[in-house]
């Protein structure tokens, strides 16, 4: 269903990548993003796919929900797969398929396809691990303590974070809204699924205008709650919620870094193939 | 109309780690013409178990046949020509099961009141005149209590709260349902929206609707209302009888985290101290038979 597509569905789990600063643990990914792609050899992407592998280990989440996030973008690795094996160019290429529609296909191009898939399938696994380890509340409060500094240059920092977690907190309300409303239009005998695009865009109104209508009652309610608690985002506000660096975050670090270290030796050493 | 379904089970979040059991065996008969309660704690599978009935909500397993329809799962590949066919008969069961959810209002959409109303009529029966549109329209609204002419031309957005429910209450009822189930139709009305809401249960009950099935948290107004009374505990259903054979037993409903009308707690501290009253649990009937019994005990005193 609806909620199915959303990612950033959290798993509740207690490990030490649960319990890992979510501030350490965003750095750590971008880390980790510019680790594969820097990667330029297989030797690399063994380094890292193996980082992930022993996170994933660690954090408890199976391995059904990290599929569960490939499966929303398997489209779009596909779709540079093919695009890949067949327009990519490069010069001394040993030409392997050429025959009916699959042409110009060159053991070159088969390579940097699956190296160019590797590459998007071990982003998105790395990325879904910190949205499956970390709840939205803590993931924002780390980003909010990351980007401190830029309220000196008078940046609205807390009321940035303050948008994103309300919003990020009335994704799931929202979406149960709308399936509420899309079964309360189906038995009015709304039909959704016949008809062209065009017809079947306008059958979505009487799911669009409700939802929008209790979009903005919710955050009338929501606006009103906070007025009368004085809520006000000024300087002197206390988190309940203390960002601590710990050992875990300290022990992944370190491997972190050492993964990096090992990436980079395997760049230099072992031949770069892309 | 009959509804009988058998050891029905749903689970939302299947196969997923957020699994939920909301149903766990349901079996129950509502035959038509009744005019049915549905009680149970929250949580406990009312609604994911009345969305059964108009095919919103697939039967996952067990056996669900409301009138001729039979909802229950086939596991045998279905043709194009069969799909199709089912899926007309979909449409044609949610005309005949006319479901009003929990605050109805908020599925208000169109740009007048008339245009909300007739939507349903419009998608259930495409190839009625425009006139025919209007005369259908029109006994809703009226049946609701509300003024056509009046309200017709009005956005739905300014009306008022019950003004709003009365709208979509219309909505449902439009298309002649012979079976209009209702979720909670109280939740957020002040006394006197109440009482006119079951009035108008009522009257439909009489003139235009067989069977009533109604969700309610209120125990006094099931014990008013309902002829017939099904507890849900835990995704099954647990007993059904009258109000009154099931209020009576005041230790069973209370296991299952309700509470007994005020009649029924009346009835029960008066036999403590030795009155005994024998009522159905409707106010009239329980002041009508305290009535009796305080004349009887006047003749005894003279
Ligand atoms: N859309 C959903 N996704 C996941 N779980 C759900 C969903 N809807 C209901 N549930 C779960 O299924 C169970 C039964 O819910 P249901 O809504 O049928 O209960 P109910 O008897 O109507 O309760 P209430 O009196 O509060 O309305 C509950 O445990 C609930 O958490
Ligand atoms: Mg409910």
């Amino acid at each position: 269903m609806l909620k199915d597509v959303v990612f950033g569905q959290y798993y509740p789990a207690k490990s030490p990548v649960h319990r890992m600063d979510p501030r350490s643990k965003i750095v750590l990914l971008i880390l980790y993003i510019v680790m594969i792609f820097i990667v330029k050899n297989f030797w690399g992407f063994l380094l890292t796919g193996g980082l992930l592998l022993a996170t994933v280990f660690l954090s408890k989440v199976p391995l059904k929900s990290m599929l569960r996030s490939v499966k929303a973008i398997i489209f779009i690795i596909l779709f540079t797969f093919i695009i890949n094996i067949f327009f990519h160019k490069e010069d001394g290429a040993k030409i392997l398929w050429d025959v009916w529609l699959i042409r110009n296909v060159t053991d070159k191009s088969l390579y940097y396809a699956i190296f160019m898939a590797l590459r998007l399938l071990l982003l998105v696994l790395g990325s879904s691990i910190l949205t499956l380890t970390t709840t939205p509340v803590s993931l924002t409060d780390g980003i909010e303590s990351l980007l401190k500094p830029l309220s000196y240059i008078k940046f609205p920092v807390h009321e940035l974070a303050l948008i994103m977690s309300i919003a990020l907190r009335f994704i799931p309300t929202l979406m149960e809204e709308t399936e509420r409303i899309i079964a309360a239009q189906k038995a009015r005998g709304a039909d959704f699924e016949s008809g062209n695009l065009f017809k079947r865009a306008k059958a979505l109104l009487p799911v669009l205008i409700p939802l929008i209508t209790s979009a903005f009652r919710r955050a009338e309610e929501l606006g009103d709650a906070m007025d009368a608690r004085c809520y006000n985002g000024s300087k002197n506000r206390t988190k309940y919620k203390k960002l601590k660096f710990s050992l875990v975050d300290l022990f992944g670090t370190v491997l972190s870094l050492t993964v990096l270290a090992g990436v980079i030796l395997c760049n230099l050493y072992l031949g770069a193939t892309i | 109309m009959d509804i009988f379904c058998k050891d029905l089970y749903y689970q939302y979040n299947k196969n997923t780690e957020f699994v939920s059991y909301a149903l766990n065996g349901v079996s129950l008969t509502i035959k038509e013409g009744e005019f049915f309660g549905i009680i149970g704690h929250t949580g406990s599978g009312k609604s994911t178990f009345i969305q059964h009935l108009n095919g919103l909500i697939p039967v996952e397993q067990g056996i669900l046949t409301v009138g001729d329809y039979d909802l229950s799962k086939t596991d045998v590949k279905k043709s194009k020509k069969e799909k199709k066919q089912l899926k007309d008969n979909l449409k044609n069961l949610r005309r005949s099961v006319g479901m009003v959810f929990q605050y109805p209002e908020y599925q208000l959409f169109a740009e007048t009141v008339f245009d909300d109303v007739s939507f349903g009529i419009k998608n259930f029966m495409p190839n009625l005149s425009p006139e025919e549109v209007r005369i259908l329209t029109k006994n809703a609204i009226e049946t609701v209590g509300l003024d056509y002419e009046k309200i017709k031309d009005k956005s739905p957005f300014e009306l008022s709260g019950g003004q709003k429910r009365r709208v979509a209450i219309a909505g449902v009822i439009a298309s002649r349902p012979s079976i209009l189930i209702l979720d909670e139709p109280c939740a957020g009305l002040d006394p006197t929206g109440k009482t006119a809401l079951w009035n108008l249960l009522h009257s439909l009950h009489e003139r235009v609707i067989k069977t009533i099935i109604v969700v309610s948290h209120d125990m006094n107004d099931v014990a008013s209302n309902c002829t017939s009374v099904a507890v849900f505990n835990r995704g099954k259903v647990i007993k059904t009888g009258t109000p009154k054979e099931l209020f009576s037993d005041s230790a069973f409903i209370s296991d299952c985290g309700l509470e007994v009308p005020v009649t029924a707690y009346l009835t029960e501290n008066l036999k403590n101290v030795g009155i005994k009253i024998d009522s159905d649990y409707t106010i009239n009937r329980f002041a009508e038979s305290f009535a009796n019994y305080l004349k009887n005990t006047e003749k005894a005193d003279l």
